[in-house]
């Protein structure tokens, strides 16, 4: 009987924690999933993120969950100021922010991604997703992500390619790409 | 039914120590040697394992002295009054308490870093003890019962997974060429013993063993043998996957590792969180260990009966300490300087003092 008690009571006592489990949770409806995030510099030359989210009615207002984020699209003019570029990793690493997994690609005109990408039936972090696995695939290479720029930051030991995007008749396509070496923009393209 | 003779079989001890070993050094102790000798961080694991297996060697000599174990033999040679001994008893239910509150702390970030990042830290903590509680309560037969059965479940995918993740390795992280640094890389030596101060509990498990000195330390040498196999294989894949300096700066680099690996197939899509149960356990049985223990010193040495009511205090002693760790980061240096000072250098010594002090009296 004293046993029956004891277990009864932990078990009672396991369950009241259990039940403040959903305490702090964030609903579903109330989060957003930014499935591509392009980071660029603002008219004042800060730091500035603009978001593309899997459904029209997100916001960046919401609790924004980065789980599902597809693509890091960088502006190359954000590149060529390797302070900031440093300054951005040391913050996502700090943060992290976002999924070490994300595909990184660099764009000359990151609006230009965005509002191209709006045409299409599925949201553009996606997209460009599938063309880069797809890319991967074919040529059996491994794209860089965030997880590998983090990593070399610190290691500094390899050169990166990261995949140029262009928007051209309404169609994403890469370009070429753009050398991160040794943890450091290069500003060199190859094709 | 099951018995419930507090007994348990030498493989279940293997089984036992072979998850108290693996939890803690495989999480925390890569990301720490990695920084000043890269892939020679090798080195530092063999010496820290050369170390432990020495431990065990003049543990097992001071057990077969004692003839028993080490509380049987202080009572009967030392009685209940001793101050020395029983502040010494003290001291170790102290050490143990504050390892079980490290591993609290390190499990509970565990959890909510790669289960339930939004949750409140004290309420993940709070339930851990609280099954860690039950799991003692339970008694050390129920516990190695349960290693035992799990043993194969969290062993394969721990395989599986460094099987998985070899085709990660980039071997230009490796970087043979560096110039190691060997005072640090004896300095690492000990830190790699560090997790294996567990072992001195082998002198407090005769109790529950068959009186078989021989076999008990065999079970015991080779979960430490299989430990260090498994802390260098993960070492060398972690410097592989991440490069040693990439590999230094992160909290708990085992974790970032899962997220890394690529699990082929759909099946083994999610097996990432499957997997953090190898840490889940291996830390739950070291947690346990330690508060298992140190319930056994504490009560020694205060010497007044009050049965369970020991581990209440302990239990919520180990919840305060894991709750400070997480909120005053100075006390995480604390505990990492104490046990370095302190706590490891009395686990060595306070064996052969006590077996002096018996045989003086004797």
């Amino acid at each position: 009987m004293k046993k029956l008690i004891r277990i009864c009571s932990l078990l009672l006592l396991l369950a009241g924690c259990g039940g403040l489990c959903g305490c702090k949770a964030v609903e579903l409806e109330d989060r957003s999933f930014p499935m591509m995030v392009a980071v660029e510099l603002s008219d004042m030359k800060q730091t500035q993120f603009r978001y593309v989210f899997a459904n029209e009615w997100s916001d960046i207002n919401s609790y924004l969950d980065y789980n599902h984020l597809k693509v890091v699209l960088i502006e190359e003019e954000f590149l060529e100021d390797e302070k900031k570029y440093q300054d951005f990793l040391t913050e996502i690493q700090k943060e992290e922010t976002f999924p070490r997994n994300t595909y990184v690609c660099v764009t000359p005109d990151a609006d230009e991604i965005c509002d191209t990408g709006e045409a299409l039936a599925i949201d553009v972090g996606t997209y460009i997703e599938n063309m880069l696995q797809t890319k991967e695939r074919l040529e059996k290479n491994h794209l860089p992500t965030i997880g590998d720029l983090l990593d070399d930051k610190e290691n500094q030991m390899r050169i990166w390619k990261l995949p140029v995007l262009s928007a051209k008749d309404g169609q994403i396509e890469i370009t070429d790409y753009y050398q991160i070496a040794y943890g450091s923009p290069s500003a060199l393209r190859e094709s | 039914m099951f018995l419930d003779n507090q007994r348990i079989s030498f493989r279940q001890v293997y089984r036992l120590y072979l998850f108290s070993l693996v939890g803690i050094s495989t999480l925390v102790i890569p990301g720490k040697i990695a920084e000043k000798n890269g892939v020679y961080g090798v080195i530092s694991i063999l010496l820290g394992g050369a170390l432990a297996f020495l431990y065990l060697f003049y543990l097992k000599r001071v057990a077969k002295n004692m003839e028993t174990d080490l509380i049987t033999y202080l009572d009967r040679r030392e009685g209940g009054g001793n101050l020395l001994k029983r502040g010494a008893l003290f001291y170790l239910a102290g050490s143990a308490v504050m390892t079980a509150g490290y591993v609290a702390f390190v499990f509970s970030k565990l959890v909510q870093k790669s289960l339930t990042a939004e949750e409140n830290y004290l309420l993940i903590l709070a339930l851990i003890v609280l099954v860690g509680g039950y799991a003692v309560v339970g008694g050390i037969e129920s516990r190695a019962r349960v290693y035992e059965v799990m043993f194969w479940f969290v062993l394969i995918p721990m395989f599986l997974l460094l099987l998985i993740s070899l085709k990660g390795i980039n071997f230009i992280y490796f970087d043979f060429h560096r110039a190691p640094d060997y005072g640090k890389m004896l300095q690492d030596g000990y830190l790699c013993f560090l997790p294996f101060q567990t072992l001195f509990f082998a002198l407090l498990l005769p109790k529950y063993v068959k009186k078989d000195y021989n076999r008990l330390f065999f079970s015991i040498g080779l979960a430490l043998f299989c430990g260090v196999g498994i802390l260098i294989a993960f070492f060398l894949i972690l410097v592989g996957t991440f490069g040693a300096e990439a590999l230094s700066k992160m909290e708990f680099p085992a974790v970032t590792f899962l997220n890394n690996v690529q699990f082929t197939g759909g099946f083994f899509k999610r097996l990432d969180a499957i997997m953090m149960g190898i840490w889940f356990f291996t830390l739950f049985a070291l947690m346990n260990m330690n508060i298992h223990y140190g319930g056994i010193l504490l009560k020694e040495s205060v010497k007044k009966g009050g049965g369970k009511r020991y581990l209440l205090g302990i239990l919520a002693v180990v919840y305060l300490l894991a709750a400070g760790l997480s909120y005053v980061e100075p006390m995480q240096e604390f505990f990492f300087n104490f046990f370095l000072f302190f706590g490891v250098p009395m686990y060595v010594l306070l064996p052969g003092i006590f077996l002096a002090m018996g045989r003086k009296r004797a």
